[in-house]
């Protein structure tokens, strides 16, 4: 199982190094537009007049203090981390059980003295080593951004908060996708399929903070349970949304032992 | 001792055949040939071996470990070589060596410079820049590296040339020498004949015989095609043939078996030849001989 999880380490490292890279270099280009936003912010209206009001009320522009570094971060790259996060972590964890069966290198492994179940636990322990890495070396980097350009000081609860809640939308798709990746083995398929789950609940999460009627819809996306409005103004993460996110998790995880170890592989 | 113990397994897939009721089993030290055309269930038969597939009824085991419950074990005398070779496209050929000797807690790079060095293979190169028959090679030093107990062959020969054929066969020799049991799956009867000691015979997902390599080798199969001068002279032929093929006015074909000096008198005799050809049968029409012989007996 070692073999496996070091040989799965070393494989996507390179995808690892250049997502982060990335992220971490669209974060600091935001960061260096801060001062001038914040300098049109102190006109709070005239800044809001530029956006429609549905936007506004989606991207919650009127409740952040665009002065505040820690808000401007939440109105701005966290929904990019959100979003590409998930991308990276859904693709990470969709193919890395899956393309064994798509290029057909199965055959080999499980040839090896290897259990289906150390198969699929010695995966997921790399996605989620990877997961947790990123997240990490983003709120870091994060933090020392916004030392660098901050106005005002700002509070360390919220920061930590968005922080884990970054952590935990990407964890939620990681084991979804890893889940899915069971079933559909084609390499362009699961991709296509777990990016429609993204931005599908994407899509969810903002009819919800738009449209009062839909509002049921936030227990369908994992972006609504992290949003920045309750995390960065509020300070608080609702207990509710901890434990569905660790049922989804043990969920996915759990199922997928246990239709990976029944499965016929058959490609 | 029967190392490899297949008792009535059965598998099928949705619309697709499958294997039924498929029962063999194979003693310690014995080659054992696997014959059968494309698609008659010997890659199915293998996948159960593996337990990359669950059959629906019957069971297996290896060295008396169950295949399906104790596969991890199993794994650990094994070596597989599957019909399909696919590997990892980050890897260096050593690299996959390195990392499939790692998986048994062996050093084996000694073993597998020697293997490359028989079968002529570049250890240095990328494994997705090699030609079907070096990914072959591969595959088959890949099975052998951890010195396993029982060898699996799905198709090892395919896309291997003569030569290196032959050193191949050359390591299987070797390897029974050492009491390796090995189940090799082909559907070239001709190399099967070269190295088994017993085959058995696979059509539409059911085993047709089993039998001792020297009773297959008594019956060698040669198809005889002859074409005539004058038209209807082939009467003292259809006597000798096992089966025939095609039948018209100026040709006869037919499968032939047994001694081979009678089938030559008889064409010295004639004179109402125009040409003949000798050539080795169609698995097919082997197969369809047993097949029509089973059928007689019930």
């Amino acid at each position: 199982m070692k073999n496996l999880f070091f040989r799965e380490v070393k494989r996507n490292s390179k995808s690892f190094c250049l997502w982060l890279v990335i992220l971490v270099a669209v974060n600091a280009f935001m960061f260096v537009a801060f001062e001038s936003v914040a300098e049109t912010a102190t006109n709070t209206e005239a800044m809001l007049s530029q956006y429609p009001e549905a936007f506004i009320k989606a991207m919650s522009l009127d409740k952040f203090d665009m002065t505040n570094i820690l808000h401007y971060y939440a109105s701005r790259s966290y929904i990019l981390f959100m979003l590409f996060g998930s991308i990276y972590s859904v693709m990470l964890s969709a193919c890395i059980l899956s393309k064994e069966e798509a290029d057909r290198s199965i055959e080999f492994l499980i040839s090896k003295p290897i259990t289906r179940n150390e198969i699929v636990g010695a995966k997921y322990l790399c996605v989620t080593m990877y997961v947790l890495l990123f997240n990490l070396l983003f709120s870091i980097s994060n933090f020392l951004f916004m030392q660098v350009f901050k106005m005002d000081s700002f509070d360390l609860e919220p920061f930590l908060l968005v922080s884990v809640g970054g952590f935990f939308i990407h964890m939620i798709f990681a084991s979804v996708g890893y889940l899915l990746s069971v079933f559909i083995t084609k390499t362009k398929t699961i991709i296509s399929v777990s990016f429609g789950v993204i931005f599908i609940t994407y899509f969810f999460s903002i009819l919800a903070s738009v449209e009062e009627k839909m509002s049921y819809l936030k227990y369908l996306s994992p972006f609504s349970y992290y949003g920045a409005e309750d995390m960065v103004i509020n300070s608080a993460l609702n207990p509710l949304y901890l434990i569905i996110t660790i049922i989804i998790i043990t969920l996915s995880v759990g199922l997928t032992y246990f239709f990976y170890s029944k499965k016929d592989i058959t490609a | 001792m029967n190392v490899i113990d297949i008792k009535n397994l059965t598998k099928s897939y949705g619309k697709s055949r499958g294997i039924e009721d498929v029962t063999f089993s194979i003693e310690k030290g014995e080659i054992f040939g696997f014959i059968g055309p494309n698609g008659a269930g010997k890659s199915t038969t293998i996948r159960l071996l593996l337990s990359l597939i669950y059959p629906d009824n019957g069971h297996a085991t290896i060295e008396n470990m169950d295949c399906f419950k104790d596969s991890k074990n199993i794994k650990k005398i094994l070596g597989y070589v599957p019909s399909e070779v696919n590997y990892y496209d980050d890897m260096k050929v050593i690299d996959l060596f390195d990392y499939s000797s790692r998986f048994y807690k062996k050093d084996c790079s000694d073993r597998s410079l020697v293997l490359s060095k028989r079968l002529g293979l570049d250890i240095t190169k990328k494994i997705n820049a090699l030609s079907y028959g070096n990914k072959k090679k591969v595959a088959i030093i890949q099975a052998l590296l951890h010195c396993p107990k029982v060898l699996i062959f799905d198709e090892p020969t395919s896309g291997l040339d003569p030569l290196i054929q032959n050193e191949f066969f050359e390591i299987l020799k070797e390897e029974k020498k050492r009491g390796i049991t090995i189940l090799f799956s082909s559907h070239v009867l001709n190399e099967v004949q070269k190295v088994c000691d017993r085959v058995a015979i696979i059509k539409e997902g059911k085993i047709l015989t089993i039998e001792q390599i020297e009773s297959l080798r008594k019956n060698q199969f040669r198809q005889v095609e002859i074409s005539f001068k004058k038209t209807n002279t082939h009467t003292s032929y259809e006597n000798m043939a096992v089966k025939i093929l095609c039948e018209n006015e100026n040709t006869i074909s037919f499968l032939h078996a047994g001694n081979i000096h009678d089938l030559l008198s008889a064409l010295e005799k004639d004179n109402n030849l125009e040409n003949v050809s000798i050539t080795e049968p169609s698995l097919e029409d082997v197969f369809l001989h047993y097949y029509v012989e089973g059928s007689e007996d019930k």
